[in-house]
């Protein structure tokens, strides 16, 4: 009988483990040739220039990164391109320079075909700690359907993890029963 | 050492004082340096 | 260090795992998400605060459902309390953001929902300390007069008022043997919601306390059914958090791989203990957690001048998983060495569960 549950045990604990490990492939696949990513930075959602904040995050006022405003696909280093509310972003976009800002001109300016910035970041502080607030992910809307595809895939990969270790403490003849909750004095 | 254990209340500060030692040689060699 | 692209930080996976693991033990011991302790957490290891909160969200729906299969299998799952007050808390907690929106619209500060929080979890924890410390001392009374004592014991009379309430619909939950009308389970659903979402305070620690002061559920029971509750709010919340641009899938994996074996041990932990020593753990660290928040407290008011305030706030926020998770540990271990007859100190015997 113990030696069924046992056999049991390895088949669960086998089963969900591959299935656990083939939704891990899935996930580093599609983070690698950057679907996930581009789920991400899927549509503007405010008017302004799509940039890549990772190119310019070392500039200052002494050394202000020139960005060359274009229509690119792709933006490699620094440049940034036109958008309005809803437009798709173009390929290593990873966040928006708004109107507003720019108007303000603080932080980035714009200069004939170009856009000037002095400021790329700030800091900030959220529930007692400070932190980095960069023009990353500033106005862009994620594909809602890429919420939908992650919490699922999450709540499979943790459904697979919870059952391989069942399988697991099954496995290793780890007996778990149902607790009695109303025996004896309570 | 079990006369110490035996008090929940001593249990409790000694436990704590052991984790919050952990959390400062974390601190030490991780946070330090990345945090602002 | 791994660098997350999203994010936009790199960050040390270990870091990540070991949270995981340690908020995982602690959820699934005593049915609380962990946001409170994860989310200042992530801040210090380098995300953005928007990204810490979205992360955190993502990882709870994750590891609740690891740990909620674990207690299905332990039998404390109530499925139809469970269903009867999901609807109150998803209404709940959509009611409490739209407050909390509208209360910063009219200028209501961050150190004054800090401060109202600070008051909910004093409030909370003050009740359960005391009350599990009676029942603790009456279970040592109970043994010592040689009677058998069960997995709980409570010797708050609050359950009896509200199951005495007899609103029609009646609800019948049969693995938690109650007898309650629906409206208290939706009203207690719906409070806990608001306050969860007003004050950004986790659904849990306030769910599993008003299910076993309010409805009269067991401890054990509160817990795996509360995780389930967390299943379907928590993973509400992540699509709200996602299309907001605020997870990091790789992160999220990370902490759940963490989760994997810290959740499997805390759901396992209860089977080991009586209901005491769960609310215990529960009021421990919402003492801890607020002496945490105390200290950022100061840290703010005091214009951020004093770093010596900073750096205990961070030592704190690591230091009350670490300690939970201990405190967890050694439970099971007395636990495993009284059943063999060892000796274990003298206000263990009470906590844990006979053979």
């Amino acid at each position: 009988m113990a030696e069924a549950s046992k056999a049991r045990g390895v088949i669960k604990f086998l089963v969900w483990a591959l299935i656990a490990a083939a939704l891990t492939v899935y996930m580093w696949v599609d983070y690698y040739d950057g679907t996930l990513v581009s789920w991400y930075y899927y549509k503007a959602a405010s008017d302004g220039w799509a940039v890549n904040s990772d190119a310019f995050k070392d500039a200052s006022k002494d050394k202000p990164a020139i960005l060359e405003i274009g229509s690119f696909q792709k933006i490699e280093g620094l440049q940034a391109v036109p958008v309005k509310k809803g437009d798709r972003l173009p390929t290593h976009t990873n966040g928006i320079i708004d109107k507003k800002t720019v108007q303000e001109g603080k932080r980035v300016s714009l200069e004939g075909n170009t856009l000037k910035v002095t400021v790329p970041s700030q800091v900030k502080e959220s529930k007692g700690f400070k932190y980095r607030d960069t023009f990353k992910h500033k106005g862009v809307e994620t594909n809602p359907w890429g919420g939908v595809w992650s919490v699922a895939f999450i709540l499979a990969l943790a459904l697979a993890l919870g059952l391989m270790a069942e399988g697991f403490t099954d496995m290793c003849g780890l007996k778990l029963e149902k607790i009695k909750h109303y025996e004896g004095v309570h | 050492m079990k006369s110490l254990v035996d008090s929940m209340l001593a249990y409790w500060i000694l436990l704590l004082l052991i984790s919050l030692g952990a959390a400062s040689l974390i601190y030490t060699f991780w946070l330090k340096d990345v945090l602002m | 260090m791994f660098e997350f692209v999203i994010a936009g930080v790199s960050a040390p996976i270990f870091l990540l795992i070991l949270t995981g693991t340690t908020v995982g033990m602690v959820g699934g011991f005593i049915g609380v998400g962990g946001g409170y302790m994860v989310t200042p957490a992530l801040i210090v290891f380098g995300f953005p605060g928007y990204m810490a909160s979205g992360i955190d969200v993502m990882h709870i729906a994750g590891k609740s459902v690891i740990a909620t299969v674990r207690h299905r299998q332990l039998g404390n799952i109530d499925w139809v309390l469970a269903l009867a007050m999901v609807g109150g808390t998803m209404m709940g907690v959509e009611m409490g953001v739209r407050l909390l929106n509208y209360t910063k619209a009219i200028g209501l500060s961050g150190i004054a929902l800090l401060t109202g929080s600070v008051g909910i979890m004093i409030g909370l924890f003050l009740y359960t300390q005391i009350e599990t410390h009676r029942a603790h001392k009456k279970i040592t009374e109970l043994t010592k007069e040689g009677k058998t004592v069960g997995r709980e014991l409570r010797v708050s009379r609050l359950p009896i008022f509200f199951q005495s309430i007899a609103l029609w619909p009646i609800v019948r939950c049969h693995t938690a043997r109650l007898v309650v009308s629906m409206w208290v389970i939706v009203i207690v659903g719906i409070c806990t919601g608001v306050l969860a979402g007003f004050f950004g305070v986790g659904g849990g620690f306030i769910r599993v306390p008003a299910l076993v002061y309010v409805v009269g559920a067991t401890t054990h029971i509160a817990v795996g059914t509360d995780l389930l509750e967390i299943v379907v709010s928590g993973g509400y919340g992540a699509l709200r958090q996602y299309m907001s641009g605020n997870v990091d899938m790789i992160a999220v994996f990370f902490m759940i791989i963490g989760a994997m074996f810290g959740a499997q041990f805390g759901s396992i932990a209860t089977s080991f203990v009586r209901g005491p020593a769960i609310r215990y753990i529960l009021s421990y660290s919402l003492l801890l957690a607020t002496t945490g928040a105390f200290l950022r407290l100061f840290y703010l008011l005091t214009a951020q001048q004093y770093q010596v305030l900073n750096f205990l706030a961070v030592v704190f926020t690591v230091g009350e998983m670490i300690f939970l998770c201990l405190f967890i540990m050694s439970l099971v271990w007395f636990a495993v060495r009284h059943r063999h007859g060892k000796w274990v100190p003298g206000w263990v015997p009470a906590l844990v569960a006979e053979p």
